[in-house]
């Protein structure tokens, strides 16, 4: 199960009530007849922190490695100054998709 | 063994006349298996290469639609292959853009590039073939720029193609790039690239716009990489989109506005592979930790010492010394992940509850609790039978002392008492439930079963009319507090006290829903009138009694209860209940179901005599048994006469089941059990060898019902190993030492002629009983003596225990435990 707080996007000391209007906020976007399978993670998420017996309970005794994915993409969150590739870096791309290479 | 399938003789293609050939040929191609139809096709022109055949024409097609197959696959060079053998064979080139394609695709440029030269006439202008080639060039790629004829467009755009690249690339103003963009015409071979261009640039400005761009760039273009990087890069989610590219995108991740320290990030990311170790995870976040949330980095890499615990020292370096409560819980997690030392897992569990005894914040004290819930469950999923859960309910009772507002461990702990029959306990907890959530409706349900079971009916109807109040359609509350008054009115009647009783019957008369009637009040009301000797007003109650119940024979099993709760004979009211002779009735299907759930409901009442209440309906039930032909009805009239009990009609049901299905395990136990009357000692030598086949095929099956009631039954034996220790109560699951009747019997008499003997002759008559034990194949010869020495002289497991030789593995039925496995 990826972490739950990053998945209802809460802080780790968020209380019942924001956890509750996160996953409120959760379903709303992802709806059990659109998109089934989120709304059953975000369902577990929320089953998993929704009170302070359940939080504690998470920090003891997951034993999920972490979701570095989630980690990885706060940390590459991009910033103002886009840069141009190179020439080279485009005929690069264009040769390795052209003979197939990745 | 499974008798071998014999094989049809394989006829050779060559041995087929020509007609069935072509008729081959025919399916073959209507089932798209093109790579079996060029060898009929081959063989079809070898036999008849005059071109008006047509073979020629056959065989090129399913050359050239093969080459398709396997260049969907990505087997260029194959397909080109393949293609090749068109010309030669059928004198034709069909689609030599494909061939091109394939060929370029494949990296074969040079042969490419000659087959360009032969075939252009024959290319279609402006197609994909010529976007790809124009790729090519604009990739640098020195044998197709060669080949390409200088007045073609693949040339002379090729110079405007390259100053647009070059513009955007060496970060020439908008403008600019856009002057050079438009000299790419729209119909030129480069105007993917045109477009890919604009959609760049139009990134760095409007995001969305640049989307739009992209759409009309079609899916198969080589510039599809430049697409998906522009799609990444104006998501919504850039990060995560970025993630998703391949390693090659990922090279232009500067698109997306990243630093240095990012685009490193991002390599090492890349390293990292698809299912990188605990170990490379951890030095992933240690290298990049300045880009990560420190605290989630924290979290993350504790989390990964668990796997990777060799790096403790470099989470010290980094976050400080852990401390102790997190170093202790990572004990125990590692030992429980380890799964191999339930002991060791819960002394870890143990430490960490120990280090939060003496803390005073809530949270500590709500940890320490919810730890040791924890090892209750654990105790629990590690059941082997080897002890009688004293060490799992003591869990669930220290938890209340650092968190005592949880209910469903009072009502776990009430539970587990009584599944050791220790009353007093379950009581007490339940009582202790109750003080403290007396508004909680499943706690008073509870309350008002342990209140029946010590005839406190106003207690209990107390607590269930309680749950009413704060759950007014709770049915089994109203099913509990009608059957609290009824008992109620019983002992009332029992007592004389007529008037009291008739208030009693209103109550409950009261709580019935009018579509829920079950005609017991007003039997009850009946039976009571009869008693006052007012026989109009009883007959009349009985009947209306009788109607309501639905069938005869449901009244009949109805008023036979309720009589017989009141020590009076159902056979006296038969005629005033207006009902005719209970061995003559008649029952469908319908009926004997909704028996059946009467059956179980009086059961969980805990009514006795049902046996007796059955017994003048043999004879009808028997008949609509006979007629059953489903499993499922059979199974639900087989479990209800089992928990009855009724051994007979079990018996005859069992056996009507096992023509219906022969090899269920659990129909076989229901008959042995009905045909022994539920006493192993009344079991035929035949049946027990039934019984143990029917239970090695329910523990093959994993039919875990069949395998417990079968375990269940044989561990009446009085040789069965109580596993449990002295003093603790029964134990959960006895497990019987699988002995026939017969050596049983001879067991017996053997036990019997030891206690006669005076005890010094006894000692001597044992030991020579041990002496000449014949060898077994089951148990080890210290087992088997040891083993037969506690069914000769009694005791318990533990001395059974300090009788097996040392490290000696105990074989037990169904693999559970072992003396290796057995806790402290």
């Amino acid at each position: 199960m990826p972490n739950p707080f990053d998945l209802l996007g809460v802080a780790e000391d968020a209380s019942d009530d924001a956890i509750k209007k996160a996953y409120l906020q959760r379903v709303r976007e992802h709806p059990p007849e659109r998109d089934p399978d989120r709304f059953q993670a975000i369902r577990a998420a929320y089953e998993a922190i929704k009170t302070r017996k359940a939080r504690l309970s998470y920090r003891l005794f997951h034993q999920e490695t972490p979701d570095l994915a989630e980690l990885t993409t706060v940390a590459l969150r991009p910033g103002d100054a886009r840069r141009r590739p190179s020439e080279a870096q485009v005929r690069q791309l264009l040769s390795q998709r052209l003979t197939g290479q990745k | 063994m499974r008798k071998p399938i014999p094989q049809q003789p394989r006829v050779r293609l060559e041995d087929l006349p020509t007609r069935e050939l072509i008729a081959r040929g025919v399916a073959l191609l209507s089932d798209q298996n093109y790579k079996d139809a060029i060898d009929v096709y081959k063989l079809l022109l070898k036999r008849e290469p005059h071109p008006d055949a047509g073979w020629r024409d056959s065989l090129a097609k399913v050359y050239l639609e093969r080459a398709r197959q396997l260049a969907q696959k990505a087997m260029h060079r194959e397909a080109a292959v393949l293609w090749e053998n068109i010309p030669t064979l059928c004198g034709q080139t069909p689609q030599p853009d494909l061939y091109l394609d394939w060929l370029l695709r494949s990296g074969q440029y040079a042969k490419a590039m000659r087959a360009y030269a032969s075939h252009a006439a024959a290319l279609p202008a402006g197609g994909e073939l010529e976007t790809l080639l124009a790729a090519l060039a604009l990739a640098g790629q020195k044998e197709v720029l060669q080949a390409i004829p200088p007045d073609a467009p693949l040339r002379t755009h090729l110079t405007a193609a390259q100053a647009a690249l070059r513009a955007y690339t060496q970060g020439e103003a908008e403008d600019a790039v856009r002057e050079r963009l438009k000299a790419i015409s729209i119909r030129s071979p480069y105007r993917d690239l045109r477009q890919a261009l604009a959609a760049l640039l139009k990134l760095e400005t409007d995001p969305t716009g640049a989307l739009a761009l992209v759409e009309r760039i079609p899916p198969t273009s080589p510039y599809q990489d430049l697409v998906e990087l522009v799609r990444a890069s104006a998501a919504a989610d850039p990060a995560r989109a970025l993630l998703a590219l391949t390693p090659a995108q990922r090279e232009l991740a500067g698109l997306f506005g990243l630093d240095a320290r990012q685009l490193k990030l991002l390599k090492d990311w890349a390293r990292l592979g698809d299912r990188p170790s605990d170990k490379a995870k951890f030095e992933f976040i240690a290298a990049n930790l300045a880009l990560f949330d420190r605290e989630q980095a924290r979290r993350a890499c504790l989390a990964l010492l668990l796997g990777y615990p060799q790096g403790s020292k470099t989470y010290s370096n980094l976050f400080g010394p852990l401390p102790p409560f997190e170093a202790q819980q990572l004990k125990a997690l590692r030992a429980e992940r380890e799964d191999d030392d339930l002991d060791r897992t819960l002394r870890d569990w143990q430490g960490c509850v120990d280090l939060l005894r003496h803390e005073t914040d809530p949270d500590s004290r709500l940890m320490a609790a919810l730890i040791l819930r924890h090892m209750a469950e654990l105790l629990r999923k590690g059941d082997d039978g080897w002890d009688d859960g004293e060490q799992l309910r003591d869990c669930l009772e220290q938890s209340l002392r650092f968190d005592p507002d949880d209910r469903d461990v009072y009502l776990q702990l009430a539970i587990l008492y009584k599944e050791v029959d220790n009353d007093k306990e379950y009581h007490q907890w339940v009582e202790q439930a109750v003080k403290r959530f007396p508004d909680d409706p499943l706690v008073l349900l509870a309350a008002v079963k342990t209140a029946t079971a010590r005839k406190a009916h106003k207690k209990a109807a107390g607590f269930a009319a309680r749950v009413l109040e704060l759950d007014p359609i709770n049915t089994k509350a109203r099913t509990v507090l009608i059957n609290a008054h009824l008992a109620h009115a019983r002992k009332l009647m029992r007592a004389d006290k007529y008037a009291l009783a008739e208030k009693e019957l209103d109550s409950a008369g009261q709580l019935e829903r009018d579509n829920a009637r079950t005609g017991i009040v007003e039997i009850n009301r009946g039976l009571l009138a009869l008693q006052q000797r007012q026989r109009d007003l009883g007959r009349r109650w009985l009947r209306e009694g009788v109607r309501l119940a639905g069938s005869p024979l449901l009244a009949w099993v109805r008023l036979a209860v309720e009589t017989l709760r009141l020590k009076l004979e159902p056979a006296d009211f038969q005629r005033d209940a207006d009902l005719s002779d209970p061995r003559k009735l008649n029952a469908s299907r319908t009926d004997l179901l909704a028996l059946a759930q009467l059956l179980n409901a009086y059961r969980e009442e805990e009514v006795k005599d049902l046996d007796t209440v059955l017994e003048d309906l043999e004879k009808p039930l028997q008949r609509t048994i006979k007629a059953l032909t489903s499993e499922d009805d059979l199974l639900l009239i087989c479990e209800s006469l089992h928990q009855a009990p009724h051994y007979g009609l079990l018996e005859y049901a069992a056996t009507r089941a096992l023509e219906v299905q022969p090899e269920r395990s659990l129909f076989v136990y229901y008959q042995i059990y009905g045909r022994a009357e539920g006493d192993l000692d009344l079991v035929k030598d035949r049946d027990y060898d039934r019984l143990e086949q029917a239970m090695e095929r329910a523990t093959a099956a994993k039919d875990h019902r069949a395998a417990t009631s079968i375990t269940r039954f044989l561990s009446q034996s009085p040789f069965s190993l109580p596993f449990a220790p002295k003093g603790r109560g029964p134990a959960p699951m006895p497990m019987p030492i699988p002995i026939p009747p017969k050596m049983r019997r001879e067991i017996e008499d053997m036990r019997r002629e030891l206690e006669r003997l005076p005890p010094a002759l006894r000692d001597r008559m044992l030991d020579q009983i041990l002496d000449e034990l014949p060898p077994d194949d089951e148990f080890p010869p210290g087992v088997q003596r040891a083993l037969m020495k506690m069914m000769l002289l009694g005791g318990g497991i533990e001395d059974l225990l300090d009788e097996l030789p040392e490290d000696l593995p105990l074989p037990l039925p169904g693999g559970r435990g072992g003396r290796g496995k057995r806790r402290s």
